[in-house]
């Protein structure tokens, strides 16, 4: 049985018209890096689990590991952009305290330093014995722009 | 010579520096001066993933202070590329969206107007392939290269628009300006799977086996790629999917640009090879020989 939560469907409907498009054909999955070497992960399915507003989209594991390589929003003949449907559902849980720690932590090391990796003074000291300025925090400036829409 | 804002990204700045070094070094020997700018994470699609919003917003203060300087972008890596190049055009497509974000980036003193271009090193050198040729002064005769494009210079293709997506052939356009020599494997277009590596090391591990095998039984020596993910999980990973799964053969990796400075003459501990993880003896010995020849036919 799948439970339906109209909140979900209205928000992944709200700005992703396209997604009513999707008429189930596969070429996403069978495009799909992730897919071929772990069968548990199909954009297919996920595509149409979110167009039903499907409740277990929101406990499952699954989005997070697709790589992001646009192959399946390139292929799609139906112009869905499959990874961009899936981009929103995984914004859509981030808003609800959905997202897994490791993508939380990695968006506040970006806030909060303005880069990706740990500015360690490793880093910095590698940086300087081939000759290359070590790197300063940038988190300061960024602190004051970053925040989801609305959030001013 | 025409001076661009240089975008390293932080995958290089943090953990490959010595592609810094290199790019530094050989882009303006090829016409192409660099300057430094105060830029942010790109931000990656991981970020995206979590906060579009703040994507766009980050995106826009990179673009912006690039605009302020009245410079177009180069960057080292595809994925900024990618997020640089689909943030500038969405931010000049949507003007009450641009309106929001400005509203963000005035807090700060910027403004985004969409007067940049964002492109990645190879984009460039591509359109100016004749000085490349002009300066390359020990060819790459007799190395053989297994390019791999890796996904985010290619596709979305309506914004990246530099190559095929289905069967790249750039880089390989370029390999051969250095006279390298290509060679063609099954899994030329089969994504590294770097953004597994972390969360799933074992399915990670297996795309790599495959990468690597189907390059290696194709005969080729090393692989060229032109992006610091696909470098470390085609050079540190690669070490750690081999223990892992026990395969036999192993193959280095150059970016771009180290290859590039190898054919005007720099040696191998002057491009960086030796910061990679994986090595081949072989074909070092079969670089230090090009340049015994080079010498000799002088
Ligand atoms: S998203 Fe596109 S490619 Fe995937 S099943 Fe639907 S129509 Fe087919
Ligand atoms: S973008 Fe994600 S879902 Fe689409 S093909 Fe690539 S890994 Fe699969």
């Amino acid at each position: 049985m799948i439970s339906i939560n109209t909140d979900l469907r209205r928000k992944i409907l709200e700005n992703n018209e396209d997604i009513k498009k999707c008429y189930q054909c596969s070429t996403c999955s069978a495009s799909c890096p992730v897919l071929k070497y772990d069968p548990d992960f199909n954009p297919r399915i996920l595509i149409i689990k979110a167009l039903y507003g499907s409740e277990d989209t929101l406990k499952s594991k699954e989005f997070w590991k697709c790589l992001s390589c646009d192959r399946c929003n390139e292929r799609c003949p139906q112009g869905v952009n499959p990874y961009n449907v899936l981009l929103k559902l995984k914004n859509f849980l981030f808003s609800q305290n959905l997202a897994p720690k490791e993508r939380i932590d990695a968006r506040e090391l970006i806030i909060t330093s303005g880069f990706s990796y740990p500015i360690s003074s490793a880093v910095n000291r590698k940086r300087e014995s081939i000759e290359l300025e070590a790197l300063e925090s940038i988190g300061e400036e960024l602190k004051k722009i970053v925040g989801t829409e609305g959030a001013e | 010579m025409k001076q661009y804002a240089l975008f390293a990204g932080c995958t290089i700045k943090a953990a490959l520096p010595h592609i810094e070094m290199v790019a530094r070094k050989v882009l303006p020997l090829l016409d192409i001066e660099l300057k430094e700018l105060a830029f942010a994470c790109c931000p990656n699609a991981d970020f995206r993933s979590t906060d579009e919003y703040s994507w766009l917003v980050v995106a826009a203060r990179n673009l912006a202070l690039a605009e302020k300087e009245g410079l177009e972008i180069l960057s080292l890596c595809p994925g900024c590329t990618q997020t640089l190049k689909e943030a500038n055009m969405i931010l000049k497509d949507d003007d009450s969206l641009r309106a929001r974000i400005n509203k963000r980036l005035e807090k700060i003193g910027l403004i985004f107007k969409g007067t940049t271009e964002a492109n990645h090193h190879l984009v460039i050198l591509h359109q100016q392939i004749d000085i490349l040729l002009q300066r390359v002064t020990i060819p790459l005769y007799g190395i053989k290269l297994a390019v791999h494009t890796g996904c985010h210079l290619l596709m979305p293709s309506r914004i990246m628009q530099f190559d095929s997506s289905e069967q790249p052939k750039k880089l390989e356009e370029l390999v051969k300006m250095l006279g390298g020599t290509i060679i063609d494997y099954p899994e030329k277009t089969l994504c590294c799977g770097f953004g597994l590596f972390g969360s799933h090391k074992g399915t990670a591990s297996r795309i790599i086996r495959d990468k690597v095998e189907s390059a290696f039984l194709a005969g080729a020596e090393a692989f060229v790629v032109p992006c610091p993910s696909c470098f470390q999980q085609l050079d540190r990973n690669q070490l750690v999917a081999k223990r892992e799964l026990k395969f036999e053969y192993q193959l280095p990796v150059f970016y771009y640009l180290q290859l590039v400075g190898l054919a005007m003459g720099f040696d191998l501990d002057e491009v960086g090879y030796y910061h990679g993880r994986v090595r081949s003896p072989e074909l070092e010995e079969k670089i230090k020989s090009l340049v015994k020849k080079a010498v000799v036919n002088i």
